[in-house]
């Protein structure tokens, strides 16, 4: 037998089709939503851990869960949904895991914010750039990199990634207003860390 | 509180939505930036789903292994029941004499022979109801293609030899144990009846090989799963092989499928 050839022509089953048919046997099924959605999850898992190898570890801990629990998918939310769920959830317990046991690298410099800094893990080393796109994204990495877990993943989400306050409740498994509030909080401390115009 | 209060209040809400505004923008800004998923990152996932989905297919085959293996007692024992009847019946026809009675003892005598595995055998008094290519059962573990072409030679050389065992001295041969326990001369053998000749014939009809034409299956194993390699002709000098779960379901992907050199009789 033959396997299928591996064009560029794009699935036309839907996400919830596609898992359905992973869960009936259908080998290449769950890998095309893994494709259709791993640039998404992989952006939003970094930006939640702030650490490349944790959002790696946390992506495929993640994927490789909901592929072995595929048959428990209801459909009750959207296939988008319910991976970024597992993703997010997998980036919260592994930030909450080096809470535990925070580990920092010799080399690597510790911010002003020193303790504060290394509480859900150490921030990324910087290397100043005078491009200000990059400077940008810099900051905003280490800015985020110093608010607790909690309100960084609900600041990914709404502000980062524009999901609806409704989603990311979903996804976070917490009411609507509780993200608000945690978006809010988190958008105050920003402007503190980033010295945001206006901030009062 | 003053008119004055109220505008300084005014003043610091508005300013903090501003900054909420400028932190939200600043996050957009930073997002937008966002590349795909770095090329050794995802080569490390798809190799991480490849093996959860081979785990995850072993469980299941574990499962429906299970199942069919109690489906198949439920099986045996509808058996017993009928052949139980069958043998009440004859002994009842016995009981009153005449020249039937030596025909319906041996239609019971004959009765496992068509039920216990759930396949029709060969037999002296009916057709062939399925196809019945030679069956060796060399408990071989094929995991690559090199062993796939030995163990396809060694079966079709066991199809030429019916009745006898295979050789287990012969190059490349992975299996030290392989039996010929069927062919097509011999209708006694007990693996014929084994479900899952049957079942690995249907799911390899399903797989686009024509039954009539299976030149052997080795009852062995791919990569530790339970496996019938069906080895068919196709064309010259060369055979298919198709590796089946035991316990597939027609439609059902083959575990491999290759077309390797070998002999055709």
């Amino acid at each position: 037998m033959t396997p299928p050839a591996d064009g560029d022509a794009r699935d036309p089953r839907t996400d919830a089709e596609l898992v359905a048919a992973h869960v009936a046997g259908d080998p290449d099924a769950f890998g095309e939503v893994v494709r259709r959605h791993r640039d998404r999850l992989w952006a939003v898992a970094l930006r939640t851990t702030g650490d490349r190898e944790e959002a790696a570890d946390a992506v495929q801990d993640a994927l490789v869960s909901a592929l072995r629990a595929a048959d428990r998918f209801r459909g009750d939310s959207a296939v988008t949904t319910w991976l970024h769920r597992i993703v997010v959830n997998a980036c919260l317990d592994r930030a909450r895991r080096r809470a535990v046991r925070p580990t920092r690298p010799l080399e690597e410099e510790v911010g002003p914010g020193g303790e504060d800094s290394r509480r859900t893990g150490a921030a990324p080393a910087v290397v100043p750039d005078q491009t200000p796109s990059v400077q940008t994204r810099l900051d905003v990495t280490q800015a985020l990199a110093r608010l607790p877990e909690a309100q960084r993943a609900a600041l990914v989400l709404v502000d980062m990634y524009d999901v609806p306050v409704a989603e990311a409740a979903e996804i976070l498994g917490v009411a609507v207003g509780t993200v608000k509030s945690r978006c809010s909080r988190g958008r105050a401390a920003l402007a503190e860390v980033l010295g945001v115009a206006g901030n009062r | 509180m003053s008119s004055s209060d109220e505008e300084q209040d005014d003043a610091g809400v508005a300013a903090f939505d501003a900054s909420a505004r400028a932190v939200g923008d600043l996050l957009r800004a930073a997002a937008a930036q966002d590349g795909p998923m770095p090329a050794d990152v995802v080569a490390r996932l798809d190799a991480a789903l490849g093996a959860a989905r081979v785990e995850t297919r072993v469980a299941s085959l574990d499962h429906r292994r299970r199942r069919a293996r109690r489906w198949n007692r439920v099986l045996a024992a509808a058996a017993g029941v009928v052949l139980g009847g069958g043998g009440y019946l004859a002994s009842q026809a016995d009981l009153g004499g005449g020249a039937a009675s030596s025909t319906s003892a041996g239609s019971a005598a004959g009765a496992p022979a068509m039920s216990s595995g759930g396949v029709e055998r060969k037999d002296a008094s009916g057709p062939v109801a399925v196809p019945d290519p030679p069956v060796v059962s060399s408990g071989a573990d094929y995991g690559d293609p090199a062993a796939l072409q030995a163990g396809a030679a060694a079966v079709v050389a066991a199809s030429g030899q019916p009745g006898q065992p295979g050789q287990p001295g012969q190059p490349g041969q992975p299996g030290p144990d392989r039996t010929l326990l069927t062919s097509p001369q011999d209708a006694a053998g007990e693996d014929r009846g084994d479900p899952a000749v049957a079942q690995s014939l249907s799911c390899a009809q399903a797989a686009g090989v024509d039954p009539a034409t299976v030149l052997g299956i080795d009852l062995a194993q791919w990569r530790g799963t339970p496996a019938a390699v069906v080895v068919s002709p196709a064309g010259p000098g060369r055979v298919q092989v198709t590796v089946l779960a035991r316990d597939c379901v027609p439609g059902e992907a083959p575990l491999a499928a290759q077309a390797v050199a070998g002999p055709v009789p």
